[in-house]
């Protein structure tokens, strides 16, 4: 009572309206959560920056060949600016991330950020549908199963969802690939996004199922949702069983809870019941959809290279492997960017569906 | 937690039990190999790609090796690796944690913040950068497991402690006059093995998940030693030619004893649950 009583006390200049803004509500819990973004990607840039550096071997020498002199090694170096002190080539980083420019591959002499714009969507569209499948699987079944605690359907489902804590992905992933083509011939080969017979579409967003509608290339559209059909399929399978737990979990607490026996006594019907059951558990399963799909941005590495996918996670393996400074960094970077992003979604959801949150 | 009330949980919960008998299956297979398995896991010298049969029950893959020898002797790379590196996690992040759990004072909370920023990385992408940098070998994957894992120890002790240090009997150990140290781990590290027992069977199971990933990316234990992950990444160029024995059984080893961890994870904990109702 005291802060509105002196905020009215003061003229309405903007730094108070600011500040109105800033401790009211939907825009100020918004406005905050966008002043911390800038400060959490420093900080992973900031880290990345450290760990190549301080883990990672001299490219320079794995640059210069099978048998590098010390003079070749020195070149490569003053062309790389690995000769500069640490914190010249971090300033140099930092104003490069600036301009937007995370510099060339040792490598391939790409630009590092045109190689994860092209890549990354691949994998953005394989891991959205694969954690939209794991979601749809898991809430499904874990509100049938919390309705049924210890009864056949429940315990059929823990089992399902244990298995798919114990089962890595990778052979998942070839399990599936031989039974569901080799096998039974119901999808194609496990061999990137696009086969070979189709041409690509003009990349305008690299994202082959939103180019190829675009075009008109509808073939190739239907193509495309074919190969990506087994790996979303593996990873929805896997990461069932987290989203399964979770939400059984969730909703059976909700439903023992006492605001729910209460609304029981009173006669509440069981479909309004079950609504106001299902809207609790959801904040903390909308989290865990937001936590799979950050963690797999990076982490589907395995299931790409099940199926030749060739997306952001294989870059980033590459990378690491080839010592490729710049390379390593942009795809650390890239993925703590869609990593903060979807986090930050996730808070805005979060909002809507929690009351508490954006008034409390 | 003494032998017989850990006895006494196991026959009560069938989750335990089930769990317990996955795992000791598989240590037991792994310290008879030698005597169980068939042939040698390093030789070659059959013919290539047999399907299952009398003469090699889960076959021979591409170079000759007899499968079902290689995935009896895979559990002494796998579970060897697996189990040392969390353990060794776990001792440091003990170590760490009960001091960072019990102090007042402002370091905590920043050592507490050093491991937040630590646990951004995706886990397998941490794993391979560690292994790259610090040089392929078993040392290697064993610290590298170890320097994921400890975080998690570090939370769940530290969380256990802070509750801990509330409770009377500590304030009666402190009014009493004991050291700090010996507060800390006569009578709170004690306290806490049900959590830590728990969080390190659950860090195992994905442990050995991620030492067969490594291999699948080529960065884990070399090729001559029998490894599942080695296994499934070679076998798993024959799937799509039909040949399915190589990669399915290691496939199928990992699965049950990654299982047998999870069960006995599931169950210490929902134990640990109910004890603490009580």
């Amino acid at each position: 009572m005291t802060t509105t009583a002196t905020a009215a006390a003061q003229p309405p200049d903007l730094l108070s309206r600011l500040g109105g803004l800033w401790s009211s509500g939907w825009a100020g819990l918004v406005l905050r959560r966008l002043l911390l973004l800038p400060l959490t990607l420093l900080l992973v840039v900031t880290l990345t920056f450290v760990v190549t550096r301080l883990l990672g071997g001299n490219p320079a020498v794995r640059l210069a060949g099978a048998q590098p002199t010390l003079e070749a090694i020195h070149n490569i170096e003053l062309q790389l600016g690995l000769n500069k002190s640490i914190g010249a080539q971090y300033l140099d980083y930092l104003s490069g991330l600036v301009h937007g420019d995370l510099g060339k591959s040792y490598f391939t002499h790409q630009a590092v950020v045109s190689e994860i714009l092209n890549r990354a969507p691949g994998t953005i569209e394989l891991v959205v549908l694969g954690a939209l499948l794991a979601a749809l699987l898991g809430i499904g079944f874990g509100m049938a199963a919390a309705r049924r605690v210890r009864r056949p359907l429940d315990q059929i489902t823990q089992g399902f969802s244990i298995l798919g804590f114990s089962t890595p992905d990778f052979f998942l992933g070839a399990v599936l690939a031989y039974f569901l083509f080799f096998k039974l011939g119901w999808f194609p080969p496990p061999a990137g996004q696009l086969p070979f017979s189709f041409a690509p579409p003009e990349p305008t967003t690299h994202f082959l199922l939103i180019d190829t509608a675009l075009n008109g290339q509808w073939d190739a559209f239907g193509a495309h949702w074919q190969q990506l059909a087994l790996p979303v399929l593996t990873l929805g399978l896997i990461y069932f069983a987290p989203m399964f737990k979770i939400t059984r979990a969730s909703l059976l607490e909700i439903l023992r809870s006492d605001f729910l026996l209460y609304a029981e006594a009173c006669g509440l019907k069981r479909s309004i019941e079950r609504r106001y059951a299902f809207r609790h558990a959801m904040s903390l399963v909308v989290t865990y959809v937001g936590i799979i799909v950050a963690a797999l941005i990076g982490g589907a590495v395995l299931v790409e290279q099940v199926y030749s996918w060739g997306g952001l996670g294989t870059y980033g393996v590459s990378a690491i492997q080839n010592n490729d400074f710049p390379a390593v960094q942009g795809f650390v970077v890239a993925v703590g960017t869609i990593s903060v992003v979807v986090y930050f979604l996730v808070d805005i959801l979060y909002m809507v569906i929690d009351p508490r949150v954006r008034l409390g | 937690m003494t032998a017989r009330q850990l006895l006494r949980t196991a026959r009560r919960n069938s989750e335990l039990t089930a769990g317990g008998a996955l795992i000791l299956a598989w240590v037991a297979v792994a310290l008879l190999a030698p005597v169980i398995a068939p042939h040698d896991p390093a030789s070659t010298s059959f013919a290539a790609l047999q399907a299952p049969g009398s003469s090699h029950l889960f076959g021979t893959d591409r170079l000759g090796h007899d499968v079902f020898s290689r995935v009896l002797y895979a559990p002494r790379a796998d579970l060897y690796l697996a189990v040392s590196g969390v353990l060794l996690a776990l001792l440091v992040g003990v170590l760490i944690a009960v001091p960072v759990g019990f102090t007042r004072r402002w370091w905590g909370d920043v050592v507490m913040r050093f491991f937040d920023g630590f646990q951004a990385f995706p886990v397998l992408i941490m794993a391979l950068a560690l292994v790259q940098a610090l040089g392929q070998g078993s040392g290697t994957i064993i610290a590298a497991l170890a320097i994921l894992n400890v975080p998690l120890f570090v939370r769940v002790v530290r969380g256990q402690v802070l509750s801990l240090r509330e409770r009377r009997f500590v304030e009666a150990a402190v009014a009493a006059g004991n050291p700090t140290r010996r507060i800390l781990f006569r009578h709170i590290l004690p306290n806490t093995t049900f959590p830590i027992l728990a969080q390190a069977t659950i860090s195992i199971a994905y442990a050995i998940i991620i030492v067969a990933a490594l291999s699948f990316l080529s960065v884990g234990i070399k090729p001559p030693t029998a490894e599942w992950g080695q296994m499934i990444s070679d076998g798993y160029q024959n799937l799509t030619t039909g040949q399915w024995w190589i990669a399915i059984f290691p496939g199928l080893a990992v699965v049950t004893v990654v299982l047998g961890f999870h069960l006995v994870g599931d169950g210490l904990q929902r134990t640990f649950a109910i004890q603490r109702r009580h």
